[in-house]
């Protein structure tokens, strides 16, 4: 289990700066563009989690 | 998204060369052996030249319906956004795929090969993040890294193919045609996607500083890569016999095991290894950066870079999705392989064919199209 949680820190890293590019976009007005910049780290992070998860636990 | 990056036709050339002769270090080898057993040198030979056909076609259409265009932009005229939104997601989704194989195929060439204890967490996250790292740099650091790279590949392939002429046999290549001609041919074309090179110009063709050179950088890239591939299935195919190649999942490395020129200059594999690695790191980084570079462009990302660590965190997760290599390889084979010509062959034509289509439908406002291409025109002079 500290394995995975050690093993998700950089998906996790990856998702804020997504998330953060997405809120980026949003105030530059472009609602879809940071829409699909959501998706986009969600998705990564979820996958990534699945596998981290099926592997280390 | 703004559209900076000039680069110059030899570093388009080497990188267009290196994606396509890459394949002679992945899995491409064994499929080709195992569907046309001793012919299999034939089939990069009839895939470059239907490529070469259908590249000089769409260059032809390009140029005179479309001039500075790239495909994104032809698609966005012809069927307007949310229709282009879905042809850019089915690209994306072919690159992210393609990376994901790649990425896999690589990493468990340098567990078996050179580092068989470590994790391959680790060297497929080494691997992707420096990818990643390329790819964020943009097309010109792609393609100046591929021009550095390009002598070592096109001297390495060569040279590990005259290295082995101790152990060549000839006879191997006989019967001529294989396994039939019709299976040549079909095979051919099943396997035509690893000549992505017609996708990938449509994409960067705006961005290299002489689009007229356009069709010079496709033609070379596409005959130089043909060639490479060619003269190592030839060599590949008179050491091993076509059972024994089409089980071998590293052609290059059971070819570099195979070197013995004297006692002090033999195995030189852990040579080759440095080749493979930077060919890796070079295709997935141009795919990395067209999936990412596509998807800007078709929803309207003033710049695709800060997308690069998630669809490279994507891809990794997918690479390790199955957990033996056998099914990457089934399903690389299956899908990947024998279907990625609907993407990366049909889906630009496609564009290109309703686009022309369209243009004559509107025959009515020719002359605003003409007045518009003229202004391209000197846009670009």
């Amino acid at each position: 289990m500290l394995k995975f949680v050690f093993a998700m820190i950089v998906p996790l890293m990856i998702l804020i700066y997504t998330i953060s590019f997405g809120l980026w976009m949003r105030s530059n007005h472009q609602g879809f563009g940071s829409a699909v910049a959501y998706v986009l780290g969600v998705l990564s992070f979820s996958a990534s989690g699945f596998i981290f998860w099926r592997m280390f636990t | 998204m703004k559209q900076k990056t000039r680069v110059g036709t030899r570093e388009l050339i080497a990188m267009l060369t290196i994606i396509v002769a890459s394949n002679a270090f992945l899995m491409y080898p064994r499929y080709v052996s195992q569907t046309t057993l001793e012919a299999a040198w034939m089939e990069p030979i009839i895939s470059g030249a239907i490529t070469l056909i259908v590249f000089l076609i769409v260059e032809m259409l390009l140029s005179k319906y479309f001039p500075y265009m790239d495909i994104v932009q032809v698609s966005q005229e012809t069927f307007g956004k949310p229709i282009t939104m879905f042809f850019i997601l089915i690209v994306v989704g072919y690159f992210i795929l393609s990376t994901a194989s790649v990425s896999r195929q690589f990493t468990e060439n340098v567990i078996t090969t050179v580092l068989p204890s470590t994790p391959i967490l680790l060297i497929g996250a080494v691997f992707m993040a420096a990818s990643a790292y390329i790819a964020y740099m943009g097309l010109e650091g792609i393609c100046r890294t591929a021009y550095f790279v390009q002598p070592i590949l096109i001297i390495g392939i060569l040279a590990l193919c005259l290295m082995t002429a101790n152990w060549w046999h000839p006879m191997y290549l006989f019967p001529f045609w294989g396994s039939g001609p019709w299976v040549v041919l079909k095979s051919s074309v099943f396997y035509i996607s690893i000549f992505n090179n017609v996708l990938l110009l449509c994409v960067i063709f705006p961005h290299a500083y002489h689009p007229r050179d356009f069709r010079v950088i496709g033609t070379v890239s596409i005959v130089v890569s043909t060639l490479l591939l060619t003269a190592f299935l030839v060599t590949f195919h008179m050491v091993f016999s076509p059972v024994e190649a089409g089980k071998a999942s590293f052609a290059l490395y059971q070819m570099a095991r195979m070197i013995y020129l004297g006692r002090f200059f033999q195995r030189l594999e852990s040579i080759f290894v440095f080749l493979w690695v930077t060919a890796a790191i070079v295709k997935m980084a141009v795919s990395l950066w067209g999936a990412g570079y596509l998807l800007g462009k078709a929803v309207g990302w003033k710049s695709f870079r800060p997308s690069i660590p998630s669809i490279s965190l994507l891809c990794f997760a997918i690479s390790l999705w199955h957990a033996d290599l056998v099914r990457v390889i089934t399903m690389d084979d299956q899908y990947l392989m024998q279907w990625g010509w609907t993407v990366v062959f049909a889906l630009p034509v496609f564009i290109i064919l309703s686009g022309v289509i369209r243009h004559h439908l509107r025959r009515g406002g020719g002359g605003r199209d003409k007045r518009r291409n003229k202004r391209r025109r000197t846009a670009h002079a």
